[in-house]
Order: structure tokens, then C-alpha cells, then sequence
């Protein structure tokens, strides 16, 4: 189902500050969408609800509740079943990627990323999904 | 010495006389001594190496084998004896579970008959892992090694954890740190003063090849491991090239390097990865780049060199030194002059190379006048249509042009 035309919002679930503040400055700055971070699964959820984002964009490997485990936290969850989801990971073995995508997310996108490419990068995954 | 002596009688009965033979046998038994001391000898060698071995005639028939050979594959000893035949071994294994990847008895002996040599590994619900290599004398007598090779499997093992957790944990402080740079770099967080973007420039710089190397350690011990998929589909090797040459040029223009797609003689097509392919012409393409001197061509030419495609890859730059030829292929291998020129490099490239058109099936070598010039080959077997994919690839045995072929056997010694 799509939403906006438009990508607008991102909701960046990734337990490293840094990780996080680089690319929600990035978003922000180069690409001009509205962020929202946090920094666990748990939180992504009622963050979502919260922030009704058009675009989650989700670590894999989080302490306590990894992405795939926040992927199917939010897929049962009925207000943000239908929202996309992108994986960002350091992972780089095709055989993960696959795994990943098999579980319903829209792309993944790889660590490190260019910042300055990285709206244009989630775009065209949200534009085609 | 052995005498006979025989009696000669006469009709009336009495002994008319006697007819002696002597013999040496000095040499015949000197000569059985010497069988029976190598025959102990073999005998020793067989049981006391770690290897377990077997040989078996034409007829399937046991001729030798040692205790190892017993031991590994958890043989009863009555199963084995001068002549026996190997089938009840292979029915007793298979009926045994010796080994978890079970294959009927029947596909064993036809690989046996088959006289191809051939590897293979089994992995036992113990967790014993064994290799078992049979090779095929010239009499026509099959010998078959059997090894434990557990623990290197498990060094290996041990070894790709480590470099895939390094190499992540490697990449999520490098996220940061490139991350924000590039964003300094950029004007997307504000002009800075002209001496500090100069020093954040030059962070930037050397962070990105830090990614650089992180990604290459992992694709060559990926490709070694043999971790990797290759997708292969047949593709015209010119449109690839070609679209290499265009997504390369401006990385060209950086050094004010022209690419130029010349001849394409007898061009054709081949079973490649794509993608694996694309890597190895941008790795080749920008060395060439790198090594150029400035307003400089390189000529990107492809032929028909027998049953093979040949991509050559030719600059007229600084050349390879004599003294690096031979290590050229090798994991951080770089000429002095690379850092003199401030070339960005990991020195893995050339060996990441090797790794994939080797998988392709080809052969990477090189040529080169020191100062002058340098021409990298990739020679690439010609997949005819209608070939089938999983058809043995043809051979490329033509390298009679004395350039320098990737030398596989000494690369791997130096690891």
C-alpha cells in the first residue's frame, strides 16, 4: 500500500548515537526529510505509532531486540503492519541480505554509508516498493 | 649353494654313476631378503602415517591398505584381507552410517570404475571430517587416501568468523567517521575555514580507503573460502567492458586518463558473473588510470585467441618495475612508486583479480616494459550457444607469448 507521494518522514532505529546523529543530520541537511531516532527495538514501535513515519529505517544487530525481532514487533502490530521497513546493516553476506529481505523489508541498505547519497538511497527504495 | 645330486641306474640295477648340479642360491635369497625387508618397510611407512590408505586392483579386489585406513572408517579388520573385495568394505560403511552424507554403494564403485581422480569430503555425525582423494596408477590400481581434516576445517572456520566480526566491528565506528566527514566535506553542514577542510579532506581521504581494505580483506577471503556465489550467465563480453569504460571514465578524468575501446576483433560471448566480471575490468581499468601519466590513453582491446576471449588492458605509463613481476598478484603487493605517485590503493586489487577470473574459469597475466608501458590480459573461456552451463569448461593452454601468468602454486606458498 502506498502513502505519500513523497518520501517525507524516516523513523532511524539504530543503537549507535553516532550512527544515528550522522544520518539523521544527513537526512535532514542534504536530503531535507524530517527524522526521528531511537535507539532500540523496544522504543521503535511506540515511536512509530507515534510518529506515523513513511519510511522505518532499522539496524540489525541491537542489543536486546535486534531488527528482525523489531520488523516483527511492528508487522503485528495493526497501526504500523504496513509500514516500510529498510534494513541498514554492516552485514555484507548475500545470504543474510536475502534473509533479510525475505522478511518483508522493502531494501537494505549497507554500512557505512555515503551520507550524502543515502536520501537519495532510501528514496528510490521507498519509491519502488 | 644348493647341490642335487642324481643317480644314474643301469639295467642290472647297480648305480653306474651320478650327475651333479649345484646352484648359487646366495642370490635368491639375498633377493628374498631384500623383498621381505621392503616389504616391512611399506608395511611400516602404511601404518604409521596419519593418512588412512587403500589401494584396490581393476577388480575391485583390496591389494594394500593400513591400520589408519581401518581406523578412520571404523572398518573391521576381518572385512579386510588380500583380495577381498572393496564392494562389502563400502556396503559395510554405507550400512554403518559411517558417513552422514550417505551415497548408494552402487554411485561409489561407478565413481571408483570411473578412473577420474577425484576429492571429496564427508562429514561424519561425529563431526570427523574426512577427505578422501582416489587417484589411478598407470597399471590401472586405484589408490585412495583418507584424511582427518577436522581441525583445518575448523581453523578455517575460525579464521571467517573472525575476519566477518572484525570486519563489522571495523565498519560501524568507520559509519560514524566517514559518515560525519563527508558530511564536512559537503556544504551540507557549512563552510569551513579553508586549512581545516584541507585536514578533514585528507581524514576523509584515508577513512574511505580504510573501508576500502575492510571490503577487499572480506571479498578475497570470501573468494578463497570459496563462500561466495558466483551467478553465471552467458553475456557479449564487449557490452560489458563497455560499460565499464563509461562508468570508469570519470574516475579517468581524475587523472586526466582517457579510456578508449579499440579493436574488438572476433568478439563473443561468455559464462561470467556479471558483476564479479565488472569488478575485475574497474579494477584493471583504474590501475591502468593510476599508472598513466597524465593525458595519457588506455587502450581497452578484446580477441579471439582460440578457444578464449582475451580483454587486454593497455597504458602507456610508468611500467612494472623488473624486481615486483613476480609478486605482482600477491596480497599487499605494491611497487615502491605506488606511494610516490599517491595513489590510494590496498594492495589487494590484483589478488582479488586473480581470485575471481581463476573462479571464472580464466587466466589474468601481464606484461610490461619498465617506464614505458603495461598490458594486463584476462583470457576468458569462449562459451559457445547452445554449450550447456555445467559443460566442462575448455581449456586455455595458449600463453605462449611470454607474459606472466598469475603463478597460483607460488602465490599460495607465500600465504
Amino acid at each position: 500500500m502506498k502513502g505519500n507521494a513523497t518520501l517525507r518522514r524516516v523513523l532511524y532505529v539504530d543503537d549507535e548515537p553516532d550512527i544515528l546523529e550522522v544520518a539523521r543530520l544527513a537526512l535532514e541537511l542534504i536530503s531535507h526529510l524530517t527524522v526521528t531516532t531511537c535507539s532500540s527495538g523496544r522504543e521503535a514501535v511506540a515511536a512509530a505509532i507515534a510518529f506515523k513515519p513513511d519510511l522505518i529505517l532499522l539496524d540489525v544487530m541491537m542489543p536486546d531486540m535486534d531488527g528482525p525481532m523489531t520488523l516483527a514487533a511492528l508487522q503485528g502490530r495493526s497501526e504500523t503492519a504496513t509500514m516500510p521497513v529498510a534494513f541498514i546493516t554492516a552485514t555484507v553476506q548475500s545470504s543474510e541480505i536475502e534473509r533479510l529481505l525475505s522478511l518483508g523489508a522493502i531494501g537494505v541498505i549497507r554500512k557505512p554509508f555515503d551520507p550524502l547519497k543515502l536520501g537519495d538511497e532510501i528514496d528510490a527504495l521507498w519509491t519502488k516498493r | 649353494m644348493m647341490i642335487w645330486i642324481a643317480s644314474f641306474l643301469i639295467a642290472a640295477g647297480c648305480v653306474a654313476g651320478a650327475m651333479v648340479v649345484a646352484r648359487d642360491m646366495r642370490r635368491l635369497r639375498a633377493a628374498r631378503t631384500q623383498l621381505a625387508e621392503q616389504n616391512a618397510l611399506l608395511r611400516a611407512t602404511l601404518d604409521n602415517i596419519d593418512q588412512g590408505i587403500v589401494v584396490v586392483d581393476r577388480d575391485l579386489r583390496m591389494r594394500a591398505w593400513n591400520h589408519r585406513f581401518l581406523e578412520l572408517n571404523n572398518c573391521p579388520a576381518e572385512l579386510a584381507y588380500r583380495d577381498a573385495p572393496y564392494a562389502d568394505v563400502l556396503r559395510h560403511l554405507v550400512a554403518h552410517n559411517t558417513y552422514s552424507a550417505q551415497e548408494p554403494v552402487a554411485d561409489i564403485v561407478a565413481r571408483i570404475r570411473s578412473g577420474v581422480p577425484h576429492r571429496i569430503e564427508r562429514r561424519r555425525p561425529n563431526s570427523v571430517i574426512v577427505e578422501i582423494s582416489g587417484n589411478y596408477s598407470p597399471d590401472g590400481l586405484m589408490v585412495t587416501t583418507f584424511s582427518d581434516i577436522t581441525a583445518r576445517k575448523n581453523i578455517e572456520r575460525r579464521k571467517t568468523e573472525f575476519i566477518t566480526t572484525v570486519s563489522h566491528e571495523l565498519r560501524t565506528p568507520l559509519t560514524s567517521i566517514i559518515g560525519s566527514l563527508a558530511l564536512l566535506t559537503s556544504s551540507g553542514a557549512g563552510p569551513l575555514p579553508e586549512i581545516a577542510n584541507r585536514l578533514v579532506t585528507i581524514a576523509h581521504t584515508n577513512a574511505e580507503r580504510l573501508v576500502r581494505l575492510v571490503n577487499d580483506i572480506l571479498d578475497l577471503e570470501k573468494i578463497e573460502s570459496g563462500r561466495i556465489d558466483f551467478n553465471t550467465e552467458r553475456i557479449r563480453l564487449r557490452s560489458l567492458v563497455l560499460n565499464c569504460i563509461e562508468a570508469n571514465r570519470a574516475y579517468g578524468d581524475r587523472f586526466n586518463v582517457h579510456y578508449m575501446l579499440g579493436s574488438c576483433g572476433d568478439d563473443g560471448f561468455v559464462l561470467v558473473d556479471p558483476d564479479r566480471l565488472t569488478q575485475v575490468v574497474t579494477n584493471l581499468l583504474s590501475n591502468a588510470a593510476k599508472f598513466s601519466h597524465p593525458g595519457g590513453t588506455v587502450e581497452v582491446n578484446i580477441a579471439r585467441r582460440g578457444n578464449a576471449l582475451r580483454l587486454s588492458i593497455l597504458d602507456h605509463g610508468i611500467g612494472i618495475p623488473p624486481a615486483f613481476r613476480g609478486h605482482i598478484f600477491e596480497r599487499f603487493a605494491q611497487a615502491d612508486r605506488t606511494k610516490d605517485r599517491g595513489v590510494a590503493s590496498t594492495g589487494l586489487g590484483l589478488a582479488i583479480c586473480r581470485e575471481i577470473v581463476e573462479r571464472l574459469g580464466g587466466q589474468i597475466s601481464f606484461d610490461s616494459v619498465y617506464g614505458e608501458w603495461t598490458v594486463f590480459h584476462v583470457d576468458l573461456p569462449l562459451h559457445r550457444e547452445g554449450t550447456a552451463d555445467t559443460a566442462p569448461r575448455p581449456s586455455i593452454d595458449d600463453h605462449s607469448d611470454g607474459g606472466f601468468k598469475a603463478d597460483t602454486s607460488a602465490h599460495r606458498e607465500a600465504r
